[in-house]
């Protein structure tokens, strides 16, 4: 019989992730580009608000490109390409973008020609939340369609977001969305939470979120 | 599943310092496991049970041990914790909402039972 020992470790389970955002996050420094972590439910409306973002970004000096994840298709990437911006697609049978899928995305992108990279992720409230990709920012969006409790819900996402998108509040008015009732429940959450209420069909509010982008630069 | 990658992780890092320590056999393997994180401990079991099959990690035993939401006071210094379930980010001695979350995301290997 050998002896059974216990041995101390206390290291950090997923650290790989981790140290590889951080080299994103390097990498993005260096080449002083800025990046956004989109992340909401499916449906929620990440491209279209991306579809009006760079509406308004035409009009600006920001050179943006999207690394666009989604499970099967090209159908979110088509819809951007008539902005003529740089477009990396990832097709993964996964539930989130990981800091390694981020990292070989850049590889593809000209980070030299580019101010702004927005990552939309995979639609999902759970998985995205913990895993650091090297972004500036996480952006949460939540339509108004999905209900007002969804921050008590998916604590860790509100957690880990700097800002948050209330979508289709043009909706509101056929649903039983309570607008302020979201709002509380996402500050009790994360007091310091930057909310916009926006409207991607009527273009509600966009502004103020892209003026928004400006100060992520 | 986000357990998968996890999982993955914690087994590569238990067969290192498994090797490390020229373990013939792991026995246990504790985790610490904030309560913010949304990791099924059942998944991550049956997972580790399949991809360590080949390894000497088989049928290790799995512990997880959660560790407490905590936040800090920037206003009064306070650290208090918050249950997952009333999560509120708000100190409850002085009533400020500048509070830093301290505790509550952390997932790591604490300690392994090997011979």
């Amino acid at each position: 019989m050998s002896e059974i020992k216990t041995v101390r470790i206390m290291e950090k389970i997923s650290g790989a992730n981790d140290v590889i955002a951080a080299e994103n996050q390097e990498r993005l420094q260096q080449a002083d580009v800025g990046m956004l972590n989109l992340m909401s439910s499916p449906g929620a409306g990440k491209t279209t608000l991306l579809e009006r973002t760079f509406e308004q970004l035409a009009g600006k000096s920001i050179r943006a490109a999207v690394i666009e994840g989604d499970v099967e298709t090209s159908h979110d990437a088509e819809r951007l390409q008539r902005f003529g911006i740089p477009l990396v697609q990832i097709n993964a049978p996964t539930c989130y973008l990981s800091a390694p899928m981020i990292s070989r995305a850049l590889d593809q992108l000209d980070l030299a020609q580019l101010d702004l990279i927005f990552i939309e992720n995979i639609g999902n409230l759970i998985c995205p939340a913990g895993a650091k990709t090297g972004e500036d920012a996480k952006v949460m969006l939540l339509s108004a369609t999905e209900g007002h409790e969804k921050p008590l819900k998916y604590p860790r996402m509100f957690v880990e977001c700097q800002a948050l998108i209330i979508n289709k509040i043009d909706l509101i008015p056929y649903t039983n969305f309570d607008l302020q009732q979201a709002e509380a429940n996402a500050r009790k959450i994360n007091p310091a939470l930057k909310i916009f209420r926006v409207s991607s069909t009527t273009g509600e509010g966009i502004e103020d979120w892209v003026e928004y982008l400006t100060t992520v630069l | 599943m986000h357990e998968l990658a996890a999982t993955e992780s914690l087994l590569e890092l238990v067969l290192k310092h498994a090797r490390e320590h020229q373990a013939q056999k792991v026995l246990r393997v504790a985790i610490r496991k904030g309560e913010l994180n949304d990791y099924v401990d059942e998944t991550i079991r049956w997972l580790f049970d399949t991809l360590s099959a080949e390894t000497i990690a088989a049928g290790a035993e799995l512990e997880f041990e959660p560790l407490p939401i905590v936040f800090s006071c920037r206003k009064c210094g306070r650290k208090f914790h918050v249950q997952r379930q009333f999560f509120e980010a708000q100190c409850d001695g002085c009533g400020s909402v500048e509070v830093e979350l301290i505790g509550g995301r952390e997932f790591y290997l604490d300690t392994m039972d090997i011979e």
